[in-house]
């Protein structure tokens, strides 16, 4: 791997993260039993070793040191059908689970995500300028040996090809238009393995999505074939898809002409589809599937079953917000939201720690701002809106808001409408009523993406790159929810021109706390997923980051 | 026969209509739509996008005219395209349907084997200790869910005996037996569900021929019970119980979409749920008009039945 020793992602490079580190950088005094918890649940040795070890990944590495064994078929649970084998148009990890397998991106994140390393460029994109990215692809990479693309050389054409295929504004076509469309100007190749990017703006978060799982570098042949990438994944990755049975398996081989000779080390790649928590449980024990997620609720029959597993429980990407209303220049805070204070009370008299105890067990961690604890380098690092029940008495005593009453909406499940009922409670201790209404998904999308509600609590997903957790949100163009504050919107759009790493994790960290102390909703908890890997696999356990899908190393000691 | 053949099978085309608009109309009716759910997906989008969205789906011509289109393409043959997938309904329920048919099949063939025997023995021993057991069974079958006893039949073998039912499905063509097999355990649950009305009907029905004073004149003449039953009997008790299943059919096929997601069954029920979560109107309204079809068509052949049973039902 060739670093440019001045590029600011050779610097993101260097700061390794570490599970133990994710936990105490992400202020989390407060939050003993929840992290007491996520190591409580890891084998013993898991997180002593932590420190001893060096610097630790966030994800088990089991087999680290031994030598690999070829062959053999690594089955694997996948949670649901994927709509597309599409990256570019999907969003699901079901798509990205196998795409990732097929096809290459250009660059990649580590699976702990410390670091973006080169996958079919030769190294890190240079920038010599503000404006340019110029990348080199590895010569001699060939496509899979099928029809239609039948075994030819990859060049450059194809990456530019792959990145300008999802710059439309076209409305549904491409779910993640939105990484390259605004900042991308112009795409040239100067020769067969050159790409050169032309930037409209300084522009930070280009490698993150260059490294995305979703940015797979596909070919014009298959597109233009099929029409589409619905049902065809064809690229240069390690395997080849063989079969897709709806609803039922993927059955992936491995590709004899990969680039990297010897890999993957797997013959067969076979994910079995479940989406029964029990199911999934039982088709782990009864060692039908070698890896899953398990859900919370099954995941101690599942080790007690299967006492010999690599086990990990790792905060989600997704995590739990308790949202006042939307605001844009139209429809700014109305009373009694009005005053940031009010908004203050409401927010001090919550206790996430334990709305997260009594729902889930401690199952999960708090978070401080709007970026997980698990990008360590990108979350807020205090706690800037602690739980305060006496302040909150006082801050609606100065508003002079006797009582206030508003409904909550928000996605019906078990869980979700428990965390209605103990909200409400908490409330009630301030004298703000909540009117309970849950209502179904796609009802409940309706309503919220229509930025007419008074109260919400929402479970939104959290992505490696700061700038997209930021803007999505709380920045002038987002669409996840509505927020007024042309402050805040500056210093987004600062931080994502800031190419500086240093001077953008202050931003991001500035930013942040602007965010949270205005207010516009309380940032409460992430609950763990619980992975489980058989014991003969090896070279692979699941990433931080659940949608990367890559098994090139994973090799079966059995 | 044929005359009523064909007759009933024009009346179902008000039948069928009705229930494309009824679904047509009620999935349009509840909230939370399509546009949303795509764009709920998207971080950025501008004012002008859920127009664009509804244009390339269709959706910002008046309901009305929705539905004219639809019906014609219907008529066609052609249920439309599925909004997140782009693929045609019909090529996502080709490989679906025979899995849910097959299951429900099952079922109910499972269900008539179990409910049957125990419904004439029950009656043949009246207020015996074999007719409360086979009673308290049937009452069993009714008020436990398939889905409970599903979900006990995933967790509890595999932790005691290390044992788990096959949870892969497996093709016909490649593994006949594993295909059985895999489809053995749900639809057992389900039968047992389904046994449950039959086999009380069975029963009912039984002991009410059983008084007939042919019954009583075929114990007279001193027939055995065998033949008393079996000949005379369940001929007679059965045209009602056929009716049960005619209606059975129905509720197998819905018991068919919780045990499809338990055993990871590749049928149209979990399409179904997958469709309506995601608001996908033309698999929604494909998946419940071939459905409707279906019901509709083993109900008619189940009035054709009734003729074979008894030789005095004349169809005109």
């Amino acid at each position: 791997m060739v670093h440019d020793e001045s590029s600011y992602w050779q610097r993101f490079d260097r700061s390794r993260l570490s599970r133990r580190r994710v936990l105490k950088g992400a202020g989390l005094g407060s939050v003993g039993i929840a992290t007491a918890s996520i190591l409580g649940c890891g084998d013993d040795d898991d997180d002593d070793d932590d420190d001893a070890a060096g610097p630790s990944p966030t994800t088990l590495s089991p087999g680290q040191g031994e030598q690999p064994k070829p062959g053999g078929t690594f089955t694997l649970h996948m949670g649901g059908s994927p709509r597309s084998l599409d990256p570019h148009f999907d969003t699901f990890p079901y798509c990205t689970a196998i795409v990732n397998c097929t096809n290459e991106g250009v660059l990649r994140f580590k699976p702990d995500l410390s670091a973006i390393e080169p996958e079919l460029a030769q190294a890190l994109p240079e920038n010599p300028d503000d404006l340019t990215f110029s990348l080199t692809v590895k010569q001699g990479i060939k496509f899979q040996d099928i029809d239609p693309v039948n075994g030819r050389e990859l060049t450059s054409e194809d990456v530019k090809y792959s990145i300008e295929r999802q710059m439309t504004d076209e409305a549904g076509k491409f779910q993640h238009s939105y990484f390259f469309l605004g900042a991308v100007d112009s795409i040239t190749t100067p020769d067969a393995s050159t790409v050169l990017f032309k930037m409209k703006k300084a522009y930070a978060p280009m490698l993150s999505y260059l490294a995305s799982p979703w940015t797979m570098v596909i070919n014009r042949e298959t597109v233009e074939q099929y029409g589409d990438l619905t049902e065809h994944a064809i690229g240069t990755g390690p395997f080849i898809m063989r079969n897709w049975q709806k609803d039922v398996k993927f059955e992936l081989e491995k590709n004899p002409n990969y680039r990297e000779p010897g890999l993957p080390y797997v013959d067969r790649l076979e994910y079995l589809i479940a989406i029964d928590p029990d199911t999934t449980a039982t088709m782990f024990t009864d060692r039908q599937v070698q890896a899953a997620v398990i859900g919370s609720n099954q995941k101690d029959r599942v080790k007690g079953d299967r006492g010999d597993a690599n086990y990990q429980a790792v905060p989600s990407q997704f995590w739990r917000q308790f949202r006042m209303s939307p605001t844009t220049p139209e429809a700014p805070y109305q009373a009694p939201f009005d005053q940031v204070r009010v908004r203050e009370a409401i927010v001090s008299a919550i206790d996430a720690q334990q709305v997260l105890d009594l729902v889930y067990g401690g199952d999960g961690i708090l978070t401080n701002g709007p970026i997980l604890p698990i990008y360590e380098q990108w979350a807020l690092k205090e706690e800037v809106a602690p739980y305060d029940p006496a302040k909150a008495k006082r801050l609606m005593s100065e508003a002079g808001l006797n009582e206030f009453t508003g409904d909550i909406i928000w996605a019906t499940s078990p869980e979700a409408d428990q965390i209605g009922e103990i909200l409400k409670r908490q409330l009630a201790e301030i004298n703000v009523t909540l009117n309970l209404t849950p209502m179904e998904l796609a009802a409940y999308y309706n309503q919220t993406y229509s930025y007419k509600y008074v109260f919400s609590h929402h479970v939104p997903l959290n992505n490696p790159d700061p700038d997209e957790n930021l803007s999505s949100y709380f920045g002038r163009n987002g669409r996840f929810f509505k927020y007024h504050n042309p402050a805040v919107w500056d210093l987004i759009d600062k931080q994502a021109s800031e190419l500086d790493l240093e001077k953008r994790k202050q931003i991001v960290q500035d930013v942040q706390k602007k965010i949270v102390l205005d207010f516009p909703m309380k940032f409460m908890f992430t609950v763990n997923l619980h992975e489980f890997t058989d014991p003969a696999v090896k070279g692979w356990f699941y990433p931080v980051d659940l949608y990367d899908g890559r098994k090139t190393t994973a090799w079966l000691d059995a | 026969m044929t005359q009523y053949v064909i007759r009933r099978l024009l009346l179902a085309i008000p039948t069928v209509i009705l229930v494309i608009f009824m679904t047509f109309l009620i999935v349009r009716l509840v909230q939370g739509d399509i546009v949303e759910l795509i764009l709920a997906e998207r971080p950025y989008a501008d004012e002008g996008a859920r127009e664009e969205i509804e244009k390339d789906l269709g959706l910002d011509k008046p309901v009305p005219v929705q539905f004219v289109y639809y019906l014609r393409d219907v008529a066609r043959g052609d249920l439309g395209e599925s909004y997140w997938t782009s693929r045609p309904v019909t090529e996502e329920l080709k490989d679906r349907l025979p899995v849910t048919f097959e299951l429900g099949f099952y079922a109910i063939v499972m269900g008539l084997i179990i409910a049957i025997p125990i419904g004439i023995l029950s009656a043949t021993r009246q207020d015996t200790l074999a007719d409360y057991g086979a009673r308290s069974f049937a009452i069993l079958g009714l008020s436990v869910p398939y889905f409970f006893t599903a979900t006990l039949l995933i967790v509890f073998p595999s932790k005691w005996f290390g044992w788990a039912p096959p949870l892969t499905y497996t093709n016909w063509a490649d593994d006949p037996i594993d295909h059985v097999y895999y489809f053995f355990f749900p639809a057992l649950l389900l039968a047992f569900s389904l046994a449950g009305s039959v086999m009380r009907l069975t029963r009912t029905m039984m002991l009410e021929v059983l008084r007939q004073d042919y019954v009583r004149t075929a114990w007279a003449k001193g027939l055995r019970e065998r033949s008393v039953v079996t000949r005379h009997c369940l001929k007679n008790a059965f045209i009602p119980v056929i009716t049960i299943v005619g209606l059975q059919v129905g509720v197998a096929i819905s018991g068919t979409i919780i045990l499809e997601s338990i055993f990871n069954m590749p049928g149209v029920g979990r399409y179904l749920v997958g469709a309506i979560s995601q608001r996908d109107y033309p698999s929604i309204q494909g998946v419940v008009l071939v459905l409707a079809v279906a019901v509709v068509l083993v109900n008619i052949l189940v009035d054709m039945t009734y003729a074979v049973l008894d030789p005095r039902i004349r169809y005109s």
